[in-house]
């Protein structure tokens, strides 16, 4: 049932979609006439010398290398994907050399998820490829420390000088106040020690 | 000068000891005859307060049924009235510590017959901080979560702590002193119903009066004495740093904790003087209260004033010879604006005026004494609202896009009702107290007139 | 068994939802939204919608989808925070041109109505002759919280992923926290549903973030600190940083929703905000256009940054009406 629901979106988006293609297909006509869609796909490799981090996009389509078409590089993010370096058209070669800022920082085993992509090319139209390489700098020092014991931290990491401080009053004043309670249970144990000695006085 | 005081001994040189026996039975029967009767004035006096005190809990049900929406306060005035309040309890709530604790260990006798009245001020006073505290928690069904998640890094959790602990202590320091008193009313009271005979024998303690009741009895007071008072000055100087702990222009001073507790002594003192002046009115004890008393506790009162206006002075003065952003704005709308009429009348009346005027000994006789007291204890809660309520309403962000009832605070009646409620459990505790219980220290005020009780206990001696 | 039955049958909601807010765009086709209702219970409990067009319908409360990914994080995932992140945000002042939209989103987000502000935007003028701007402000979640340091029964914390959040079944309601807080960003939930807004149910359909996946939202059975959907009547609320979003990677409510891009949202540890459409560095963006955090002489250490307003994208207008007037 749930499926047949889909299904009916689906078609539905499918429909629209067409529907767009078709549009889009035949406003530039001579365009479209002259020109037609081809696929690239796009190869990652990396390089690193002391000073600099290159990634190495190589841009393939079935009639060999495509040369002229911009290469925009993406570092993928929790929320987004972050733009690095320079966008770089391929030479010759098919190659697009972009550096990547040194200090990126990557995730917590350093590495960085790196994504070349080919946006709205006029023969190609748009590619994509991801590729990791432990390429992450080191955290920058954390600007506070979550668990160490502190007066904005949880009840059991109350710093370690008031909670001895706070102990020995409270010890020190209740000791006093139960020596105190203490006292009149004593002056209680007099008086009937002395009613049993004396006798109720008038 | 103060210091060989002795209240009575003026007018009562050394006495034989048939004499001695003789003012003992004077002063219990002076002592014990509020106990006995209870005159109309009284009646109608302690139906106003219990009707008073129904009215605010009827009104805390309605808030504890709608939450605290029925109160005038919103986002940014969210500490109003209750806390204006709880900081004027526990303000008064000092004095206990000062007449009976730091007058004592200074040697200063003459402020025995009433060391009583300050102590029970004061366990009334605190009891009701914690009461009228809780009524202004959101979650007051919640109010063991500071017991089983509390946080020894919040100022909640010091004051909780400093206030049960002072709490105990002042009942203590109350009732080892009354020891002698209960075991009188157990003795003479004869007529009074089984439920309060029997009250009265077990609050004895079996009390006596032998040798050694009476050596650990006394004992006990002085370590009491001596507990009470950094227990007082650490419970104000908490409350203080509930303000002072937080980065709001206008708390967010050093100088906080003492100024309050100069404050808190300097009220309790007006309200002891108060307490006096009507008790010795309503129980006709002019012989034990003395026009003296009066004499010295005014005297106390523009020390205490002065030292109050010298911390008002650094409070008020340093900022505003700089002016500095968000508390000048505050300081302007205190000195020239807004809260300008409120904030003068308690600064003058409550603090300038009285120093000034208890300088002549005549303003030092009871009744013109007790009125200025009123006008200072008046003063003194108005200043407490005017430490709360205009600090949260000049925030360092500018209030804009909410309600107009919002950016304003002045008590609705649910507030109103409750916190008369509070001062009239107070009264009320304070008044029923004396009518159970000797409101003066009877073996005290007979040691300052150099008769020691204990030897009149244990005539063997 | 009985979980997947759970899931299977909030899923069949989600579908139907999907379908329901999607319609009103789809129109033509039609919603169909009686085909099959009669494969799930109804609850008999009506709530009111808001389709992506403003159209307001009723819906029986079982055929909504429940949001799973809430409340499945417990109290102790809630109290410790998303491992790794540190959760930041930058504000351009030089885009904000007090559209309020920020202020919409989270309501609609969070359940709350006017006049209840968990981001607030506020006219500054730093003197009388210095140029005003506007100043949207949500939590700033700082690093060295005044509010949490004095919480007595620590209801309120912070998370090793920089957020502040509230447990809202704990708090006792002293409101020690809002007089701590010196930029007053906690609200008091002062009454019973105090803010809550009168369609348990409100979709938000927001831009760059509208598959229809996270359209709805409810707070029913949810009781997850995470989600700060719990408000109690007599407990302390605040802006959240919308983590139970991050932790779906979807940016919050007051990014995606406003129009101007004003407010940017990311990780400080990937160095990275975005507000939707662009993504910047962030310690690119703090160098270049000089950023602040408001009132640092206070040494809260906010995580929220200020860019100032300098060439700004909107001349300054001041506002013509005034707003939450009512409570």
């Amino acid at each position: 049932m749930a499926c047949k629901r889909t299904n009916n979106v689906f078609s539905l988006k499918m429909n629209v979609a067409t529907f767009i293609l078709l549009f889009i297909t035949l406003w530039p006509l001579s365009n479209l006439l002259a020109q037609e869609k081809k696929t690239a796909a796009i190869t990652l490799s990396f390089s690193q010398t002391d000073s600099t981090k290159t990634c190495k996009a190589t841009v393939l389509s079935d009639s060999g290398r495509v040369k002229g078409t911009e290469v925009h590089l993406y570092v993928k993010r929790s929320f987004s994907l972050l733009p690095v370096g320079k966008v770089v058209e391929t030479d010759e070669n098919g190659e697009a050399n972009i550096d990547v800022p040194m200090d990126l920082p990557g995730d917590k085993n350093g590495m960085l998820v790196i994504i070349a992509k080919i946006e709205k090319d006029e023969t190609y139209g748009d590619a994509e490829t991801q590729s990791e390489v432990k390429w992450g700098a080191a955290l920058k020092n954390e600007p506070f420390h979550w668990g160490d014991r502190s007066l904005s931290a949880s009840r059991e990491k109350a710093p370690m000088f008031l909670v001895v401080a706070s102990t020995s009053i409270i010890v020190i004043i209740w000791g006093t106040i139960f020596y105190v309670i203490f006292q009149l249970v004593r002056i209680n144990k007099s008086g009937r020690l002395f009613k049993k000695l004396h006798g109720s006085r008038s | 000068m103060l210091q060989n005081a002795h209240a009575g001994s003026e007018y009562h040189p050394v006495l034989t000891e048939d004499e001695q026996r003789q003012y003992r039975l004077e002063i219990r029967e002076a002592i014990l005859r509020p106990l006995r009767h209870t005159g109309l004035m009284g009646k109608l006096w302690i139906g106003l307060l219990v009707v008073v005190l129904l009215v605010g809990c009827y009104a805390y049900s309605i808030q504890l049924r709608n939450g605290l929406k029925v109160t005038a306060m919103r986002d940014y005035a969210s500490w109003g009235l209750y806390i204006s309040n709880f900081v004027f309890f526990v303000a008064i709530s000092l004095v206990g510590a000062l007449i009976s604790s730091v007058l004592r260990l200074t040697n200063f006798d003459w402020y025995r017959p009433i060391t009583r009245i300050a102590e029970i001020i004061a366990v009334a006073a605190i009891l009701f901080a914690g009461i009228i505290i809780i009524v202004d928690m959101g979650r007051p069904d919640r109010v063991l979560n500071l017991f089983i998640h509390g946080r020894i890094q919040s100022p909640i959790i010091w004051d909780v702590i400093v206030v049960s602990t002072y709490l105990v202590t002042s009942v203590l320091f109350l009732y080892t002193p009354l020891l002698p008193g209960i075991a009188l009313c157990r003795d003479k009271l004869t007529e009074k119903p089984k439920w309060q005979r029997w009250m009265y024998r077990v609050l004895a303690l079996g009390w006596n009066g032998n040798r050694q009741q009476w050596k650990i009895m006394k004992r006990s007071i002085a370590i009491i004495c001596i507990l009470i008072i950094p227990l007082a000055i650490s419970i104000h100087t908490v409350t203080a740093w509930l303000f002072a702990t937080t980065l709001r222009p206008g708390w967010d001073s050093t100088n906080f904790g003492p100024y309050f507790v100069a404050g808190a002594f300097q009220a309790g003192t007006a309200c002891v003087i108060i307490a006096m002046f009507v008790f010795r009115k309503a129980y006709n004890l002019q012989k034990y209260l003395t026009d003296v008393h009066f004499n010295y506790m005014g005297k106390l009162l523009v020390f205490l004033c002065l030292i109050y206006a010298y911390f008002n002075l650094n409070e008020y003065l340093v900022p505003a010879y700089k002016m500095r952003g968000a508390e000048g704005k505050l300081l302007n709308d205190l000195f020239t604006g807004h809260y300008a009429p409120l904030y003068w009348s308690v600064q003058i009346f409550g603090m300038a005026l009285p120093a000034v005027l208890l300088l002549w000994k005549r303003a030092r006789k009871p009744v013109p004494l007790a009125t200025i007291a009123l006008l200072v204890v008046v003063a003194a809660w108005f200043k407490r609202y005017l430490i709360v309520t205009p600090i949260m309403l000049h925030p360092y962000t500018p209030i804009q896009n909410v309600p107009a009832n919002w950016a304003i605070y002045f008590p609705t009646w649910i507030e109103i009702a409750i916190v008369s409620g509070s001062l009239a459990g107070v009264l009320l505790l304070i008044t029923l107290f004396s009518k159970f219980f000797p409101i003066i220290s009877i073996w005290e005020t007979l040691e300052n007139e150099g008769i020691e009780l204990e030897k009149l206990d244990n005539p063997k001696s | 068994m009985e979980k997947e039955n759970t899931e299977g049958s909030q899923r069949r909601k989600f579908l139907k939802f999907g379908l329901l807010a999607g319609g009103a765009t789809l129109a033509g086709l039609g919603i169909q939204k009686t085909l099959h209702a009669d494969t799930i219970p109804e609850s008999g409990k009506k709530v009111k919608l808001m389709t992506a067009d403003g159209k307001l319908v009723e819906v029986d409360s079982n055929h909504m989808k429940h949001h799973i990914a809430e409340s499945t994080i417990s109290d102790i995932q809630s109290r410790e925070g998303i491992e790794g992140k540190k959760f930041v945000m930058v504000i351009d002042l030089a885009r904000c041109a007090n559209a309020r939209k920020c202020i919409e989103g989270c309501q609609k987000m969070h359940h709350k109505r006017p006049p209840v502000e968990w981001i607030k935007v506020k006219k500054m003028q730093d003197a009388n002759d210095t140029a005003p701007y506007w100043m949207a402000q949500p939590c700033f979640h700082c690093d060295n919280p005044p509010c949490t340091k004095v919480c007595p029964v620590d209801a309120t914390f912070k998370r090793k992923d920089g957020v502040v959040l509230i447990d809202n079944n704990r708090c006792i309601g002293c409101r020690f926290c809002m007089a701590a807080c010196p930029y007053n960003a906690r609200v008091f939930n002062w009454g019973k549903n105090w803010g809550t807004s009168d369609a348990a149910v409100v979709s938000c359909p927001t831009p760059g973030n509208n598959d229809s996946n996270d359209s709805t939202r409810t707070n029913y059975n949810n009781d997850s600190i995470e989600t700060s959907l719990q408000d109690k009547m007599g407990t302390v609320s605040k802006c959240d940083f919308c983590v139970s979003m991050a932790r779906q990677s979807k940016l919050p409510d007051c990014v995606t929703s406003c129009p101007n891009g004003t407010l940017l949202y990311g990780d400080a540890n990937e160095d990275t905000v975005t507000n939707g459409d662009e993504t910047f560095r962030l310690s690119e963006l703090i160098r270049d256009r000089a950023g602040y955090r408001y009132l640092e002489e206070l040494g809260t250490e906010p995580r929220v940054y200020y860019l100032p307003a300098v060439q700004r994208n909107f001349p300054f207008e001041d506002d013509k009406v005034a707003h939450n007037t009512t409570e």
